[in-house]
C-alpha cells in the first residue's frame, strides 16, 4: 500500500470511528455547537436575576442637604421613580442613546448637547436620604477629620522621592478616625460619604474656599463604580463653583470652559464592536482548536493502545509513519470542525438573539454584524490558524502517545493548555499589535495576526505571511518529530520500555543519556530559578547580582542533573575536547562572525520594527556595570559579563538541552528547539532574532565538535567584545544601516555554514 | 523460510532490572506448525514480537524469506498475519469494516477483498455476525473474527501467540480446527501456547524457551505424550509440586 493511500484508508477508518464515539462527538461538535446559545441563555437568566437586584445599588451621600453639590448627585443618582419599575436599561439602549447624542452634539450647539443628555450616563447609584438624627451622627463624626490640605505638586514630588515618607502608614489615631466612620457609613449603608466645608480666607471672604471630605468604602463591593460616579460629579462641582466666581468678578462664565468637544464615531457600530472583541476571538479559537484536537488525539493513540487495537495495527504492513499521518489528518479535520462550528455557532446565536430582540436588540445586531466576517478575513483566520492547529495536533498526538494510559494522558491536557494559554493571552492586552519578531514566537504570532486582520481595514499580508512561515517551520518540525514516534518501542509497550515520564522511574540506574523531555524539566528549573533568584542577590553587590544567578540557577541545575541521573558528563552535557585541534581555531573565527551576525541582525530588526524602547532597568544595569568597572575594571567586567554567561548558559542550553534534544528530536529539531530556547531566556523580544541566530550556529558548532568547549569560546568571545566595545567607546555607534546590517548578518551566517560544513569533510 | 541469527533482546524492568527477554536465540524455522513453550515471562511472545517487527532486536537478526526485519520491516509485515492474546478489534467497526480495514493494509481491494471476506467468514462461520459491531460480539465471536482478520490476506507465515487464552471449550476448539485447517504445505505456523493438549493436536515442532534460550528443540513425541509430555515441560523449566512429582514418576 502506498504511502497516500495507507494515509486515506487509516483517515477513512479513524474518521468513521470518531464519528461513532459519542464522547468525541460531544467534545468536537456538541459542545462548539452548544457552548453560545446555552451562554446566552444563562446571561439572559443572570440579567433577568440581577434586574430585581436595583435595590443593591450602593449609596452616596452628601451631609449638606440642598447645596448645590447635593443637587449634583441627586441629579447624576437613579430617581426614586425608576426603582423596581423600570430596572436598569439595557446597555444596547444606553450605548445607542449616547451615538445618537454624539452624533447631534456634532450638529448642534454643545448646550443643546447637554439639554438631551440622558439624566445619567455614568455608573448606577442612589441617592441616600438621610434622616436629620443620622445627619447629625455623621457630621460629628466627620468633624474628627482635619480639613483637606490644598494640594501642592513640589511637596507630593519630594514625598514620592523619600522612600521613608512614603512607607510610613497612618498614625493610630487616623486608624482609628477612620474605623469609627466605616462603621457609621456601614451601618446606614453608604458606600461614599460627601462632606463640603469652607474655609474662610484671611484678607477677603470672597476667596473662601470649599474643602470637600470625600469618605468612600474601598471595601465595598461596587467601589469601582462609586468612584467613576463621582469624578464627573466633583468635576462639575468645581467648574460650577469657578463659574460662580467669575459672575461674581462680573466675568462670563464661559471663561471655565474654553473648550468644547464632540467626539463623532464615524465606523459603523458592529465594525467598532468587531475591533473590540478582536482580541477575545482569536483566543476563543485556539482554545476550540487545542480541545477539538486533543480528544480525537487521546481516543486515536492512547485509546487504541487501551482497546489492544494498536498491535495489531502496527503489525500490518502499512509503514508506520503514513499511519501517523493519516491519524494527524483525522485529528486536524477534528481540530479545523470544532473552530468552524465554534464561530458558526457564535454568529447563529447573535443573529437570532438579535432578531427575536429579546436580549438586548441593537446592541446584539451590531454584535451579530461584528462577527459577520468577509469571506477575506475568514480565509486569512484559516490561514493564520492551520499551521497551529497542525502543531497543536501533532503535540496532543505526542502526548498521548508517551503517556501509558487513556487517564494518564488527560493529565497532560492541563499543562499542555497552559503551555498554549498563556501566550495566547497576549491577543488580550489592549493594544498589542503583530510585529516581525513577535510574528516568529510561536502561537503569539498567527494569533495576532489573526486579531490584527479582524482590527484593521486592511488585511495585514506581511505579519500573516511571517507568522504563517514561522508557525510552518514549527509544524514540520513538530510533525516530523511525531512522526517517528510510531516507530518507538516505547510507544507501542510503555510498560515493557517506559516511555515519557516513566523513564524517570529508571533515573539513578545508569540509563546512556537524558531524554528532551528530561532537558526541557531540566531548563524549566533553570529559568524558574533564574526568574525568582534575582533579587535574592541584589543585597550581596553588583557582582553577585549577575554572576550568582548564573551560577546557582543557570549552571547549576545541569550540574545536579548530571549527578542525580548518574550521567557520563559526555553524553549529557558534551563536555569533553572537541573532536581535533582545528576545531578551537574554527571557533576563534567564529567569534567575529557571531559579533557580525548579532549586530548585523539587531541593525536589520531596529530599520524594519523601529528602535526598542527605552529599557526600565536601564539605569539600575548601567548602575551594576559601573560598581563591576569601578570595583575591578574591563578585566572584571569580562569575567562578569562574558566568562561566566559564556560556561553557565552553554552548560544549560548547548550542554544538557541540545544533547537531550538531539536524542529526542535529532540533531536539526535538537539544534532549532535549543536555540529557540536559548533566545527565550534572555527574555528580551528585541534581543530574540539576534540570539537565535547565534544559538543555531553555537548549536551546529556542538553537533559537528561534539563538545560544548568551543561553543563556550563564542560565546565568551561575543560578550567579551561586545562588553569591550561599550566600555572602551561608549560613544561608538554599534547600529547600522538595513543594507549593512542584512549584509553584516547575511555574510556572517554563510561564513558559518562555510567553516562548519567544512568540518564535514573526512579527515578533518 | 524464517531465521533467528544469535537474536538478543533486552528490556528494563522496575522490579528485576535488566531483563534479557531473548538471549541469544538461533533458529530455523521452515513450513509447519511450530509450538513455542515456556514459562511466563521465558520470552515467547518477546521472541514472537521481534519476529512480527513489533520490536526491533538489540543484535543479532530476523531473516524472513530473504528480507531483514531490520530494513524491510514493512516487507516483513506484508508476509504475516500476527494475533496475540492483547489484539483485539476495534469496538466501533463491524467485523465487515474490521476486516476491510486489515485487507486495505494488504493491498486488497473491492472484488478480492470482497472475495476474501467472503472466504474467511465462511471458513471461521462469522457470517451470521459480521455485519454486527465488534463491541456487540462475545468472546468467543470475537475471536473468530479476529482469527479471520490475522488470515484474511492469506500470509504465508501465522504468528499467534497465546490465541485460546480466555476462550472456553467450544471456541479453543474452534481455534485449534481452525489452525489445523489453515495448515498448508507453503505456510509456517508458529503458535505460543501453555496447552500440551494444543500442541500434541498441532504441532510438529515444539521448540522450549527458558530464560530467553532454547531449552529443547525437536519433534514432541521426543518428550512424551500426554501428560508425561507436560511433566517433562515442567521439568525442564525447573518446575516443583504435583507436576514435579508426576515428571519424576513419569521418567
Amino acid at each position: 500500500m502506498r504511502g497516500l493511500d495507507t494515509i486515506l484508508h487509516v483517515f477513512r477508518k479513524d474518521g468513521l470511528e470518531l464519528l461513532r464515539d459519542r464522547r468525541t462527538l460531544f467534545v468536537n461538535v456538541g459542545l462548539p455547537v452548544l457552548m453560545y446559545p446555552v451562554l446566552a441563555l444563562f446571561a439572559i437568566q443572570v440579567m433577568q436575576l440581577t434586574k430585581t437586584k436595583d435595590a443593591d445599588l450602593p449609596r452616596i451621600a452628601v451631609l449638606d442637604e440642598g447645596s448645590m453639590l447635593s443637587d449634583l448627585v441627586r441629579q447624576a443618582a437613579v430617581p426614586p421613580e425608576e426603582d423596581e419599575e423600570t430596572g436598569a436599561a439595557p446597555v444596547g439602549d444606553e450605548a445607542t442613546a449616547e451615538e445618537a447624542s454624539a452624533e447631534d452634539s456634532a450638529e448642534d450647539s454643545a448646550e443643546d448637547s447637554e439639554a438631551t443628555k440622558p439624566a445619567q450616563q455614568g455608573p448606577r447609584f442612589r441617592y441616600a436620604e438621610l434622616e436629620p438624627d443620622v445627619r447629625a451622627q455623621l457630621a460629628s463624626i466627620l468633624s474628627a477629620f482635619p480639613d483637606p490640605k490644598r494640594p501642592d505638586p513640589e511637596a507630593e514630588t519630594k514625598a514620592k522621592k523619600d522612600k521613608d515618607a512614603k512607607n510610613k502608614g497612618p498614625s493610630p489615631e487616623q486608624l482609628e478616625r477612620r474605623a469609627t466612620a466605616l462603621e457609621a457609613m456601614r451601618e446606614h449603608e453608604l458606600a461614599a460619604l460627601i462632606a463640603v466645608r469652607t474655609i474662610a480666607h484671611e484678607a477677603d471672604s470672597e476667596l473662601s474656599e470649599q474643602a470637600l471630605l470625600v469618605l468612600i468604602d474601598d471595601a465595598h463591593r461596587f467601589q469601582v463604580q462609586v468612584h467613576q460616579a463621582l469624578r464627573p460629579i466633583l468635576n462639575d462641582y468645581e467648574t460650577e463653583l469657578i463659574a460662580q466666581r467669575l459672575t461674581q468678578y462680573q466675568l462670563p462664565s464661559d471663561l471655565v470652559r474654553p473648550l468644547r468637544t464632540a467626539e463623532v464615531p464615524v465606523a459603523t457600530a458592529s465594525e467598532a464592536l468587531r475591533s473590540k472583541v478582536a482580541g477575545v476571538i482569536p483566543l476563543l479559537l485556539v482554545l476550540m482548536a487545542l480541545s477539538g484536537a486533543f480528544y480525537p488525539a487521546l481516543d486515536l493513540i492512547a485509546g487504541e493502545r487501551e482497546r489492544g487495537t494498536l498491535e495489531s495495527l502496527l503489525a500490518w504492513p502499512g509503514n508506520r509513519r503514513d499511519i501517523f499521518l493519516g491519524k494527524l489528518l483525522v485529528v486536524n479535520a477534528a481540530a479545523v470542525i470544532s473552530v468552524l462550528l465554534n464561530l458558526a455557532s457564535l454568529g447563529l446565536t447573535m443573529l437570532i438573539l438579535g432578531s427575536q430582540g429579546g436580549f438586548g436588540g441593537e446592541a446584539v445586531n451590531n454584535l451579530a454584524g461584528g462577527l459577520s466576517l468577509g469571506a477575506g478575513v475568514l480565509a486569512m483566520c484559516f490561514v493564520a490558524l492551520l499551521p497551529l492547529v497542525v502543531t497543536l495536533s501533532a503535540v496532543s498526538l505526542a502526548i498521548a502517545g508517551l503517556a501509558a494510559s487513556f487517564k494518564e494522558a488527560q493529565n497532560y491536557l492541563s499543562p499542555l493548555f497552559i503551555a498554549v494559554m498563556v501566550p495566547a493571552f497576549v491577543t488580550m492586552i489592549p493594544g498589542s499589535a503583530p510585529n516581525a519578531v513577535l510574528d516568529l514566537v510561536p502561537v503569539v504570532g498567527p494569533l495576532l495576526a489573526l486579531k490584527e486582520s479582524l482590527q484593521s481595514p486592511t488585511l495585514p499580508w506581511g505579519h500573516v505571511g511571517l507568522a504563517v512561515a514561522a508557525s510552518g517551520v514549527l509544524a514540520a518540525v513538530v510533525v516530523s518529530w511525531s512522526v517517528r514516534l510510531l516507530d518507538s518501542e516505547g510507544f507501542l509497550y510503555p510498560g515493557l520500555v517506559r516511555a515519557g515520564w516513566g523513564r524517570f522511574r529508571k533515573w539513578g540506574q545508569g540509563p546512556s543519556a537524558p531524554s528532551g523531555l528530561e532537558a526541557l524539566a531540566v531548563f524549566a528549573v533553570a529559568l524558574a530559578g533564574f526568574l525568582y533568584l534575582g533579587p535574592v542577590f541584589q543585597p550581596f553587590g553588583a557582582i553577585a547580582q549577575v554572576v550568582g544567578p548564573l551560577v546557582v540557577a543557570i549552571a547549576l541545575p545541569s550540574v545536579v542533573h548530571v549527578i542525580l541521573g548518574a550521567y557520563k558528563p559526555a553524553t549529557a552535557l558534551s563536555w569533553r575536547p572537541p573532536a581535533a585541534h582545528a576545531d578551537w581555531a574554527r571557533a576563534v573565527l567564529l567569534v567575529p562572525i557571531g559579533v557580525g551576525i548579532s549586530l548585523g541582525l539587531m541593525s536589520l530588526q531596529t530599520a524594519l520594527v523601529g528602535a526598542p524602547p527605552a529599557n526600565s532597568n536601564a539605569g539600575q544595569v548601567e548602575e551594576i556595570m559601573n560598581t563591576i568597572l569601578a570595583t575591578g575594571g574591563l578585566p572584571l567586567a569580562i569575567v562578569c559579563m562574558a566568562l561566566a554567561p559564556g560556561i553557565c548558559e552553554e552548560l544549560l542550553c548547548r550542554g544538557t538541552l541540545l544533547a537531550g534534544l538531539r536524542r529526542s528530536l535529532g540533531d536539526l529539531g535538537g539544534v532549532l528547539v535549543s536555540a529557540f530556547l536559548f533566545a527565550s531566556l534572555h527574555g528580551s523580544p528585541y534581543r530574540f532574532v539576534p540570539q537565535l541566530a547565534l544559538g543555531v550556529v553555537m548549536g551546529a558548532l556542538v553537533v559537528r565538535c561534539r563538545s560544548v568547549w568551543p561553543a563556550m569560546l563564542v560565546h565568551f568571545g561575543h560578550n567579551a567584545v561586545v562588553v569591550s566595545v561599550s566600555v572602551l567607546a561608549p560613544e561608538q555607534q554599534l547600529e547600522f544601516g538595513p543594507g549593512l546590517g542584512a549584509a553584516l548578518a547575511g555574510g556572517g551566517l554563510a561564513c558559518s555554514w562555510l567553516l562548519l560544513r567544512s568540518w564535514n569533510r573526512p579527515n578533518q | 523460510m524464517l531465521t533467528c541469527e544469535t537474536l538478543r533482546k533486552s528490556f528494563y524492568d522496575p522490579g528485576r532490572g535488566e531483563v534479557r527477554a531473548v538471549d541469544g536465540i538461533n533458529l530455523h524455522l521452515d513450513a509447519g506448525v511450530v509450538a513455542l513453550v515456556g514459562a511466563n515471562g521465558a520470552g515467547k511472545s518477546t521472541l514472537l514480537r521481534l519476529i512480527a517487527t513489533l520490536l526491533m532486536p538489540d543484535s543479532g537478526s530476523v531473516v524472513l524469506d530473504g528480507i531483514d526485519t531490520r530494513s524491510n520491516p514493512a516487507g516483513v509485515r506484508q508476509r504475516l498475519g500476527y494475533l496475540s492474546t492483547t489484539t483485539r478489534l476495534y469496538p466501533r467497526l463491524t467485523g465487515r469494516e474490521m476486516l476491510a480495514y486489515a485487507g486495505g493494509f494488504y493491498g486488497l481491494r473491492d472484488a478480492a477483498l470482497a472475495e476474501r471476506i467472503e472466504h474467511v467468514s465462511t471458513s471461521f462461520g462469522i457470517a451470521d455476525f459480521i455485519d454486527q459491531r465488534c463491541d456487540a460480539l462475545s468472546t468467543g465471536q470475537g475471536q473468530r473474527v479476529n482469527l479471520a482478520r490475522t488470515m484474511l490476506a492469506d500470509p504465508p507465515v501465522l504468528i499467534l501467540d497465546e490465541p485460546t487464552t480466555g476462550l472456553d471449550l467450544v471456541a479453543a476448539k474452534m481455534v485449534v480446527d481452525a489452525v489445523q485447517a489453515a495448515r498448508r504445505a507453503d505456510r509456517l505456523i508458529i503458535i505460543a501456547t501453555h496447552v500440551m493438549a494444543e500442541v500434541e493436536a498441532m504441532a510438529d515442532r515444539l521448540i522450549l524457551i527458558d530464560k530467553g534460550q532454547i531449552d529443547f528443540d525437536g519433534a514432541p513425541s521426543e518428550l512424551g505424550a500426554g501428560l508425561a509430555l507436560a511433566a517433562a515441560i515442567h521439568q525442564r523449566i525447573g518446575g516443583t509440586g504435583t507436576l514435579g512429582t508426576t515428571a519424576e514418576a513419569a521418567s
